[in-house]
């Protein structure tokens, strides 16, 4: 039984919970749908206070993002869908780190969607029922991300650890050793996998961790999560990209700016060898933004040039297909101009498979 | 336990399961409520055959495996383990007073709690031990009180 595969086990578990145990979740989500009436009208004011702080910052970007992007001729992009859900654990020894979510597939919600909150990174759907979802957090064992420094030097894989004294934290694991990680650190995911978009914070660093695996070019840090569980109580679940649109970087929504990569242009040389003074200067922000949100620099990501997006008066189509091009994106003359706040790297071809 | 009628059991037993699930799920009492299910296996096991307890045990972990499938099947296991050393533990206890049924309800609880944390740990999960020396007790006691008021109860009317 342990050991069957998800296909049935899911399988299986999605038929008693449509069966039998269908009046108990019912009553669940009546339960939760109470509770929401009569929830404590002082932390309904402080989550609306913080949502508002949250959405002023945010809205000065998009309005920054949308007159760059029509400086620059191109469409408004469209976010990801979200669905608002709240959070219900069950406890007990056996199911730490996952819990249900009063959303389901009737509200567009599917196995592999992203699970945020206004902190960052919460966690990911393991599987959906019609009007429910079962989730996993960042505590869970089978928690994995794919995370990067703001600054784009580092890359690794976040999983959880349980410190010694019981505190829940996480790794950052399989960075390179050419660079340390000073703490205090951001990190967020990366989006590579296509599991989470990109630009979500999920923590920062504390320390150095010492990895019982560890070799002389990896290193690992254990993180300080930036969404506690106790704060997991109303989150948002990430939908899909709408068809068509580019991979959109979600950095910006949490205030988090772009800027250029700390790497030497054209020098061949690795972004740890090129010395300080030859990065680039840190791009002036245009408007202020709330000052409670996090100010960080993230790469402007500018290998890909900006005519790739979709333009805003669609070109003649030619009678034959153009042909495909044969300029590496990596040696595509770059674009004049401001660059985009967020944009994703695209080195490698884009992952058209649908995420799961 | 002195033999108690099949249908009043049976009954008994549903009441046991429906409530754990009521509490549980759909109230959304998570640990406040005690562990109702483990319960009506560990009393099931006293009255019944070690196979058929272990089946139920088995049936009752599928349900309870459900409802958050992540470890589905782990739950399965370790009341199907409990409910067959249940059964066998008639052979060595025999008695039917309130002291054994709380002792006996408490070190189900606590070894259900201590099989899960093994069993979930081989299959990749981990998690602070001192929850099996801190809280497990706690909630073996608040399942062998609960345990002990229902049995009290069904004497009662039946």
């Amino acid at each position: 039984m342990l050991n069957l595969p998800d296909a049935y086990r899911d399988g299986l578990a999605r038929a008693i919970r449509g069966t039998i145990l269908l009046p108990v979740l019912a009553m669940q989500q009546a339960t939760a749908d109470r509770e929401g009436r009569f929830a404590d009208p002082a932390r309904l004011r402080a989550e609306r206070d913080s949502l508002a702080v949250y959405l002023v910052g945010q809205s000065n970007l998009a309005a920054e993002n949308l007159r760059l992007r029509a400086l620059l001729g191109l469409r408004e992009r469209v976010p990801y869908s979200f669905v608002p859900a709240e959070v219900k654990r069950l406890g007990g020894i056996d199911q730490r780190g996952a819990f249900f979510l009063t959303a389901g597939r009737r509200q567009g919600v599917q196995p592999g969607y992203a699970i945020i909150a206004a902190g960052g990174l919460v966690g990911q759907v393991s599987d959906s029922d019609a009007g429910m979802s079962n989730g996993i957090d960042w505590t869970h064992t089978n928690f994995r991300a794919s995370a990067m420094t703001t600054d784009g030097e580092s890359y690794g894989i976040v999983e959880p650890r349980t410190t010694r004294s019981g505190e829940q934290v996480l790794a950052l694991t399989g960075t390179a050793a050419h660079t340390e990680l000073r703490p205090g650190t951001l990190i967020v995911t990366s989006g590579q996998g296509g599991v989470f978009p990109r630009g979500i914070p999920i923590g920062r660093v504390l320390q150095s961790e010492k990895d019982e695996q560890a070799t002389d070019w990896r290193r690992s840090y254990l993180l300080r999560p930036l969404v506690s569980p106790t704060a997991m109580d109303y989150v948002l679940v990430l939908g899909p990209l709408a068809p068509g649109r580019s991979e959109a970087d979600l950095a910006s929504a949490w205030g988090i700016r772009a800027e250029e990569p700390k790497t030497a242009p054209d020098t061949g040389r690795f972004a740890a060898q090129v010395p300080q003074q030859a990065l680039p200067a840190r791009r002036p922000t245009a408007a202020p933004s709330a000052p409670a949100l996090p100010q960080v620099q993230l790469p402007a990501q500018s290998r890909v040039p900006v005519q790739t997006q979709v333009p805003t008066t669609p070109t003649p189509r030619r009678a034959t297909p153009a042909p495909a091009t044969t300029t590496p994106a990596a040696v595509r003359p770059r674009p004049r101009g401001p660059r985009l706040l967020g944009t994703p790297v695209q080195q490698t071809p884009r992952d058209t498979t649908p995420r799961t | 336990m002195k033999p108690m009628p099949r249908g009043a059991f049976a009954a008994f037993l549903l009441v046991l399961v429906v409530l754990h699930f009521v509490f549980r799920v759909g109230l959304g009492l998570q640990q406040l409520a005690p562990d109702l299910l483990l319960v009506a296996v560990l009393i099931a096991a006293r009255e019944l055959r070690a196979g058929w307890a272990a089946g139920l045990g088995l049936l009752l972990g599928l349900l309870e495996g459900s409802v958050v499938p992540i470890f589905f099947g782990a739950a399965a296991f370790v009341l199907s383990v409990l409910g067959f050393l249940g059964a066998r533990s008639r052979e060595i206890f025999h008695g039917e007073s309130a002291v054994f049924l709380v002792f006996y309800l408490f070190l189900g609880k606590w070894l259900y709690d201590a099989m899960m944390y093994g069993v979930i740990g081989i299959i990749g999960r981990t998690g602070p031990a001192s929850a099996l020396f801190l809280i497990s007790p706690l909630a073996a006691a608040y399942a062998a009180a609960a345990g002990l008021v229902a049995v009290t109860a069904y004497r009662a009317l039946v």
